[in-house]
């Protein structure tokens, strides 16, 4: 438990007589990289809030940093950094301004902000800006001032609301650069509220999907995206006279749970990730000629809309 | 509650505040214009200049500060509306405590300074007449006005500043400025005979009425109810 940074048990929340977290359960480890998925008005604000101490839970417990967000103290909540949906800049203030207000309340000693505010603002490349009015910044650049704001107090846990939404390209690839920098040399613990299934799956270590205030699925990426632990190869041959010389093996091997043969390949799905090796050696044996050998893997996309229409269709039923 | 962080949000709010340059200017002339030209077109009519400052402390110090006051609160509910900054701030470590001091303290300091160069104008429109031979101050009951005024102030700009948290828009610091406005000046409704000791009531009553509703306002405000109201 101890090695948890986030602890969320049994939390409930209705808001307006409508049900917006029910019984809600995870832990977030330390140093992952964190992402809760879901279609809007699924619950994933509401949480983040809860988390944040904003709003308290009707019932159930939540710890951050081993501490009720509400009740924390002062020294605890500094270890908390967040950007939410919004950004949380003036737009009349410049970069620096912004920044030294919130240096302030996190209690940077004076002499020591301004240095740390010019390396937050290099960091995130905004050093050319510190005086120009946050109002002149595109999209990008205030997301990013909203990471250098975050970051001032070098937080343990850093929480994001929708990091990359209304981003062009350019800015998403440098988000999510930056978000991984921060987790891989900073060791920083990343927690994402998301509904881009691609930034997730890039970036994400462990998952959960909610959907009308309820956990779907969640565990580690490779799991989810591995189901029911099996893996998928897809064979390659040199020659296709091989392939019905390879369906007679497969048909030979318990380890092989199902197979198929389409546009040139075999697609072998096993029954472990540690019958790869056996398999690899069964073929060698028998002078199979391999052209390539490639590990399929489920798109999260595919396990997202999988498991919101199954709800759905649950729900017509 | 820290004093830094009271600080902190108030040199926020006046670099905010001041930054719209054009509704600011206005306002700060607007201000100028009532506690100077107002005041003393109506104080004129009366000859004797304690009398005339006692009034203008009792009556326009508090009407240009608490009409400067209301105005710069427009402006904050427009940066807080635009903005969308709030839930941030409350997401920090800053308690209600210190965001309302410190946003009313930035109000209080904004609306205060016009008041006080009008005083200084009034008092020296009172006393040069007479040659600056023997310079005339206000009266004792003056005087005490003149520092109760500030605080009493101060008071109605939490209020203020609680309803825009409360309630996210500034139609409801309207009436409570209005209410207490007419509970210190229906208690003086007489001056043209010198304040005493009945408008110096009204002004305790307004500092009670105003610190006891900021205090029970703040002791049920909580974040969620901001949160949920933005």
């Amino acid at each position: 438990m101890e090695n948890n940074i986030i602890e969320v048990s049994n939390v409930t929340k209705v808001l307006g007589g409508h049900a917006v977290l029910s019984d809600i359960n995870f832990q977030v480890p330390k140093g992952l990289v964190f992402g809760i998925l879901g279609p809007n008005g699924s619950g994933k604000t509401t949480l983040l809030r809860i988390l944040l101490g904003l709003i308290t839970p009707d019932t159930g417990e939540v710890k951050v940093l081993g501490q009720n967000p509400v009740s924390m103290t002062r020294e605890d909540k500094n270890g908390i950094g967040f950007v939410l949906e919004d950004h949380g800049v003036n737009e009349r203030l410049t970069a620096y301004q912004n920044i030294d207000f919130f240096a302030q309340v996190y209690g940077l000693a004076k002499e020591k902000r301004r240095a740390r505010i010019l390396e937050m603002l290099d960091k995130v490349d905004l050093s050319a800006y510190i005086k120009k009015p946050v109002g002149t910044f595109s999209k990008g650049m205030k997301q990013r001032l909203s990471l250098a704001r975050a970051l001032i107090h070098e937080p343990r846990i850093l929480f994001l609301d929708e990091p990359t939404s209304n981003l062009d390209p350019e800015g998403t690839v440098y988000i999510r650069n930056l978000i991984l920098k921060l987790s891989s040399e900073e060791g920083i613990t990343i927690y994402i509220n998301s509904h881009d299934l691609d930034e997730v799956e890039r970036i994400c270590t462990r998952i959960v999907i909610m959907k009308h205030g309820n956990i779907m699925l969640q565990g580690a990426m490779a799991d989810l995206l591995r189901p029911n632990n099996q893996t998928t190869l897809e064979v390659k041959l040199e020659e296709s006279e091989a392939f019905p010389k390879l369906v007679n093996l497969l048909n030979t091997l318990s380890f092989v749970t199902h197979f198929k043969i389409e546009k040139g390949a075999a697609f072998i799905e096993l029954i472990d990730d540690s019958s790869r090796l056996t398999l690899f050696n069964t073929l060698a044996q028998n002078s199979i000629p391999i052209k390539e050998i490639t590990q399929i893997k489920n798109s999260l996309e595919d396990l997202y809309i999988s498991i919101v229409k199954e709800e759905e269709h649950h729900e017509v039923q | 509650m820290r004093f830094n962080d009271i600080v902190a949000v108030a040199k926020r709010e006046l670099l905010v505040i001041t930054n719209y340059k054009f509704s600011f200017l206005v306002l700060f002339l607007g201000s100028f214009y009532l506690g100077t030209y107002l005041s003393m077109a109506y104080t004129n009519l009366i000859p004797d200049p304690q009398i005339r400052m006692d009034t203008y402390l009792a009556f326009f110090f508090l009407s240009t500060e608490i009409a400067c006051s209301w105005a710069l609160s427009t402006i904050q509910v427009q940066d807080y509306m635009r903005q969308r900054c709030m839930e941030t701030i409350l997401a920090t470590p800053l308690s209600l405590a210190s965001i309302l001091l410190g946003k009313s303290l930035a109000i209080f300091i904004l609306s205060y300074i016009p008041s006080l160069l009008c005083t200084i104008i009034v008092f020296c429109q009172a006393n040069l007449p007479l040659g600056l031979t023997a310079l005339v101050f206000p009266s004792s009951v003056g005087w005490i006005l003149f520092f109760i005024s500030p605080v009493l102030l101060f008071g109605i700009i939490c209020l203020n500043t609680l309803q825009l948290m409360y309630l996210n828009h500034s139609m409801g610091s309207l009436i409570a400025v209005f209410v207490i406005y007419l509970l210190v000046f229906r208690t003086g409704a007489h001056f043209s005979s010198g304040i005493g000791l009945t408008v110096l009531g009204g002004y305790v009553l307004g500092l009670l009425c105003v610190f006891l509703l900021s205090y029970i306002g703040l002791k049920f405000l909580k974040k969620e109810r901001i949160v949920l109201a933005l």
